[in-house]
């Protein structure tokens, strides 16, 4: 399989961050928010780690 | 200086048998969230017997699970609409609407993009353009068209984003002229995507104003062209009049971007053979296979493109027959040292007779169903050729029944056949009224159509 890239988990940082910023109940921010999610979740991928679990906005 | 990426140079280290690993571990993750979110593909697999744990090899996925077509997204779109059920999240998830051009007159598929699926769509543009030079920080100038509802007109600017360059995105509307005067507005320009079709018309633009690339922009890292076939002779000359390297990238909306793009070594190879397109098989697994028999083609052979998206969440494809036939080459013939999947740079054409057009799927039957809606048209017939500017042009000669080629109702019948074909099409054609004895008769199976680019942009190549 492939080795873990150099920067997977300050970049599995980052995105548990962006994740915990769901918290945020401005409606205005919220599309953003989930903006900067998915590109984490996508950068997560390039490097070839699995999509995370949490990659699409929950239930509101 | 320059520092190389960590992220490519592991997938370029990749023995076979790993990268067959990697992409299994993302097949079986991918089937097992279609399973659960999607009626279309759990109802695919149940009907084929084929539970998703049941998949433990690429050669299981092959016998187990069936391909799709576009007939099975639109049937399941028309059934519920808008997406069908092969959307495989809530449609809140869902931040852009991607569609297929339509020009098939079969329809037009609908993909839901997650908003990581758009970040992922503009990773597989960058992703060529990487391997083609394209860095942060560069000028790119990007001829294809942008916006709209397809993945080739959403993809390029997130692309560029991604890449973190300057983009300069030519508008639709302007001219040649236009994107000429454009690109040189910027002399520092490194990296230029556009059609293969518009860097034969760029190039023969810049050539009549007696402008030469290589000097006008001095620090071009490469150019990268997509959407049609070339000689590899064109290819070479367009090299050495650009002064870098010409790659090619073969994409689509099904891929989510680029499935596939030429090395360093480009498009046109030093030995005069056609480069080779490496898959960038760990997101979209390409599988090459006899549409007869339905099994995997060996090295060497021509086969249908068969496609697996392995980390798109919003409307992924799961063994989608692509209807691209292309030639699977061994990743050793490359010589890079890629293990990933090769199939013939510059040949990659269609099962059936689809065109691509100025970046439009144009099908023969489209156009038939305008020209012979008008009873009083008796036959005609179809060219697409490279006029001495270097523009693609398609010209239609038709023949009435009553013989007539002149008058009143002749030229409307021409306005309004021409406006229609443009709407049905996107591309606008030339059409000229003949005598029904210029026009041949069809026995058996009618080949109304005629590509005549390829000597078009073998012509070029001699005034080189």
């Amino acid at each position: 399989m492939i080795d873990d890239h150099p920067d997977r988990a300050r970049i599995e940082a980052a995105y548990r961050a962006a994740v915990a910023l769901r918290d945020c109940a401005d409606p205005l921010l919220a599309g953003q928010i989930e903006g900067v999610i998915g590109r984490l979740s996508a950068l997560l991928v390039a490097i070839g780690a699995p999509v995370p679990d949490d990659a699409l906005p929950p239930d509101r | 200086m320059s520092r190389a990426s960590a992220t490519l140079a592991r997938y370029d280290a990749l023995s076979r048998d790993d990268l067959r690993a990697l992409i299994l571990d993302r097949l079986q993750r991918q089937l097992a969230r279609v399973n659960g979110c999607s009626a279309f593909y759990r109802d695919k697999l149940r009907s084929a017997g084929t539970r998703p744990e049941q998949v433990r090899s690429l050669d299981d996925f092959a016998r187990a699970v069936p391909a799709s077509n576009k007939a099975d997204f639109l049937r399941d779109q028309e059934a519920h609409p808008p997406f069908g059920t092969r959307l495989c999240v809530p449609e809140r998830a869902v931040a852009l609407v991607n569609m297929t051009g339509g020009t098939s007159g079969q329809g037009q598929e609908i993909y839901g993009r997650t908003h990581h699926d758009i970040a992922l769509q503009g990773f597989l543009h960058y992703l060529p353009w990487y391997m083609a030079g394209l860095r942060p920080g560069h000028t790119a100038l990007n001829c294809v068209p942008q916006g709209g509802l397809t993945t080739g007109g959403w993809g390029p600017p997130e692309g560029f984003r991604v890449a973190g360059s300057i983009a300069v995105n030519a508008p639709v509307a302007f001219s040649t002229e236009a994107k000429v005067d454009l690109a040189l507005r910027f002399p520092s320009l490194n990296f230029i995507y556009a059609s293969t079709n518009f860097l034969h018309t760029i190039s023969d633009a810049m050539r009549r104003r007696g402008l030469t690339p290589s000097q006008s922009f001095p620090a071009m890292q490469g150019i990268l062209i997509a959407g049609e076939g070339y000689p590899t002779a064109w290819a070479h000359a367009m090299c050495r009049y650009w002064g870098c390297t010409v790659h090619e990238g073969y994409g689509s909306t099904q891929g989510a971007g680029f499935i596939a793009a030429t090395c360093t070594k480009g498009a046109a190879r030093d030995d005069g053979k056609p480069g080779h397109l490496h898959a960038f098989e760990w997101e979209n697994y390409v599988e090459v296979i006899d549409p007869v028999t339905g099994r995997h083609v060996a090295p060497g052979e021509e086969g249908e493109i068969v496609l697996t998206n392995l980390s798109v969440l919003g409307s992924p494809v799961i063994r989608f027959a692509t209807g691209d036939k292309a030639r699977l080459l061994p990743p050793e013939s490359c010589g890079c040292g890629r293990s990933w999947t090769c199939i013939e740079a510059g040949t990659i054409s269609r099962y059936d007779d689809m065109m691509k057009i100025r970046g439009n799927n144009v099908w023969p039957a489209t156009v038939d169903s305008v020209v012979f809606s008008h009873p009083e048209v008796a036959e005609y017939v179809g060219r697409v050729y490279v006029d001495e500017q270097g523009r693609t042009e398609v010209e239609i000669r038709y023949a009435t029944r009553s013989g007539a080629t002149e008058g009143e109702a002749v030229e409307a019948l021409t306005a309004t056949m021409a406006s229609r074909i443009k709407s049905r099409t996107n591309v606008t054609m030339r059409l000229r009224p003949v005598p029904r004895s210029e026009l041949p008769t069809f026995e058996y199976k009618a080949r109304r159509w005629t590509d005549e680019r390829r000597q078009g942009y073998a012509r070029q190549v001699t005034r080189t």
